[in-house]
């Protein structure tokens, strides 16, 4: 399977060489490979990969070099949603970023297409897998995409919010206190 | 091996610029990949400034339960800076505390403080019981907020709007005699400071409503019974029985009680949708809401949205017969506007309910019952319709809830209801936590959402309407 979709993908690649040379007025895509850190390789546009503020500093210094870029920390199925909410809002001029004030951040909506994207990552009870949530949410700070952080800080705290404490621990996977730090949390 | 994803399966970026050129649907995410195995990653395992944005992102309950989680917890959910944005969602008068640019340190403990002694007040604080004989039919519907407009209205026709003088604002006005009447009626020889009856006599009954709420203005209605009041944005809309049965005033908030009350501009008579009900505004009306440029009213045969610009009916919704409506709210969220509505169908229905919004999305609904209990739904709104977590059972053997309030930061429900006592429940736990006796069932209560600025004694003010016609606080 792997074998074919690379055939293809290198077929393709062929196919838009010709075609840039038959009309070079297009400018070509400028693509490039990313590889996880277990061993999966993605091929992105520039533009989406320049999302991440980590990809367009990494591309900034090593400006030419057509190597593919080993991504440390993320795995292929968190890379995979990354660059499917990349390629989605790539174009997108009103991405909330770091500058934004908490009340902003706060009262900001999630879109349509993003509530869908988030559901992608719940499973079937219904029940977002927050351990997937956390997993992406990680990947995107280290990837440092303010748009995604968002959208998942968002949705973890929309999911953590109406939970009361016992079940706010199992999620954050934190010991119950002793009685005496209980008192403490309890002022 | 590596495993290759070719650029047609990540596609939507292509697609999406292609877009640009021709118009096409726009692509929707791709379905569910299937959840891969994976190291677990809890979310401890978030650094602390992620941890940071999602306590920014919850409402002030949320956040309270999250940072009693652990000491990590605690010291992140006492960020000043989501405090300082909790206390201004809220409503919460930020005079009190130190303006943003002082030191963010005592911001954060100013703002946490607040919430801490807020709580304090409601559970352990001394309440001080004070009654204003205000009308001389039940007292149905009442109005406070925060700037301290209390406005009531009666099944005597009356509306009178008050002003709640607070214990200091009171001494500088330097009324030696308002001051005397109070010390006066607090300790009357033949009757408990507390809960006791006070004398009917017209003398001390003026006076003690001089004390503590001020009278600024009578408004009577041309028709008959007030049941149900709105005040929102300088426009108090009074709903209740006889012809017209709804009145609209403007009303500005009084400055000085000299000011001479505005005369009543009853609704001209709009024009009805339904041709077998024609030029007729009904001539009961249980209940209304409005937001300054709609109007909802509740009726026994159905619910009506008018215009207020052009005082004109622009929708009518009929119910069968029997739905007796008691309640209508209207509430916004972003673009949907979605119209609540509780009635009794049969006997164990709703009664009352309050809302409380919690964010863009979402509302917080506490409804109370005919059996004594309290119910708090989570319902999201969408513009396709809403949908609502389970809900948070409040229950304790009482009788039928007549009315609900929220204090939103502090986490508490105030329910009064027919058995003559105010009960006050800790939302965050789920547990009752004090109950107050009255003489009298309690029709309606509302917080005012300002607590005593005595130090030494934290009070939080309620004021409840009660059947026999007096206001108390």
């Amino acid at each position: 399977m792997f074998h074919r979709a690379n055939l293809r993908n290198n077929s393709k690649n062929g196919r838009s060489q010709v075609g840039q040379n038959r009309n070079s007025k297009k400018k070509p895509v400028a693509k490039l490979t990313l590889i996880t850190e277990d061993n999966e390789s993605f091929t992105v546009c520039k533009k989406v990969a320049e999302m991440s503020m980590f990809f367009k500093n990494m591309l900034q210094d090593t400006e030419g070099i057509p190597a593919p870029f080993i991504v440390p920390n993320v795995s292929g199925y968190d890379l995979k949603k990354i660059i499917e909410y990349c390629s989605y809002h790539c174009l997108d001029t009103d991405c909330p970023n770091d500058n934004d004030s908490l009340r902003s951040r706060r009262d900001r909506k999630i879109g349509h297409w993003d509530e869908t994207f988030v559901r992608n990552i719940i499973n079937k009870d219904g029940d977002p897998v927050i351990d997937n949530l956390v997993g992406l949410t990680k990947a995107a700070y280290f990837l440092d995409i303010p748009g995604l952080i968002w959208l998942m800080t968002k949705s973890i705290a929309n999911t953590i919010d109406p939970k009361p404490i016992a079940e706010i621990r199992e999620i954050f996977n934190v010991p119950v206190p002793s009685e005496r730090e209980e008192e403490i949390l309890q002022r | 091996m590596q495993r290759t994803h070719s650029t047609e399966s990540l596609g939507p970026d292509l697609k999406r610029l292609k877009l640009l050129e021709e118009d096409e649907e726009e692509s929707e995410p791709a379905p569910p990949a299937p959840i891969r195995q994976r190291k677990a990653a809890t979310i401890d395992q978030l650094p602390s400034e992620l941890l940071t944005a999602i306590f920014g992102l919850l409402a002030a309950p949320g956040v309270g339960r999250a940072s009693r989680a652990c000491r990590r917890f605690w010291a992140l959910g006492s960020d000043w800076k989501i405090w300082r944005d909790l206390c201004i969602a809220d409503g919460m008068s930020l005079s009190r505390l130190p303006t943003t640019s002082g030191d963010p340190a005592t911001m954060h403990q100013t703002a946490l403080r607040h919430r801490t002694e807020t709580r304090r007040a409601w559970f352990r604080g001394s309440h001080r019981c004070r009654r204003v004989a205000a009308h001389n039919l039940p007292v149905t519907c009442l109005h406070a907020d925060a700037e301290g407009l209390v406005v009531s209205g009666s099944w005597d026709g009356a509306v009178k709007v008050w002003q709640l003088m607070m214990d200091e604002e009171e001494a500088r006005e330097g009324e030696g005699e308002d001051a005397a009447a109070g010390v006066g009626v607090e300790t009357p020889p033949a009757t408990p400071p507390q809960w006791g009856e006070w004398d009917e006599g017209g003398g001390v009954r003026e006076r003690e409503a001089n004390a503590r709420l001020r009278l600024m203005r009578t408004l009577q209605s041309q028709g008959g019974k007030i049941d149900c009041l709105k005040y929102h944005a300088g426009l108090l809309i009074t709903g209740g029985r006889g012809s017209p049965s709804i009145h609209i005033w403007k009303l500005e908030r009084p400055s000085a009680p000299t000011i001479p009350p505005h005369r009543p501009a009853p609704l001209e008579p709009p024009r009805t949708l339904t041709p077998s009900d024609p030029h007729r505004i009904p001539t009961h009306v249980t209940c209304l809401d409005h937001d300054g440029t709609q109007l909802v009213t509740g009726h026994v045969t159905g619910i009506r949205v008018w215009d207020l610009a052009t005082g004109r009916c622009t929708a009518v919704l009929i119910c069968p017969p029997g739905t007796d409506i008691v309640r209508v709210e209207l509430a916004g969220a972003g673009a949907v506007m979605s119209i609540l509505i509780s009635c009794i169908p049969t006997v164990p229905g709703i009664r009352c309910s309050h809302k409380v919004p919690s964010g863009p999305t979402g509302l917080d609904l506490v409804c109370g019952f005919k059996d004594g209990n309290l119910r708090m739904w989570r319902v999201h709104l969408a513009p396709g319709g809403a949908t609502a977590d389970p809900p948070v059972t409040l229950s304790c053997l009482s009788d039928w809830i007549t009315c609900t309030d929220v204090d939103a930061l502090a986490d508490v429900v105030v329910a009064g209801s027919w058995d003559r006592r105010v009960r006050i429940w800790d939302a965050e736990r789920g547990c009752l936590r004090r109950t107050l006796r009255e003489t009298s069932p309690v029709l309606c209560a509302r917080n005012t959402g300002r607590d005593s600025s005595d130090s030494t004694e934290k009070a939080r003010n309620i004021l409840e309407a009660m059947q026999g016609g007096r206001t108390q606080q």
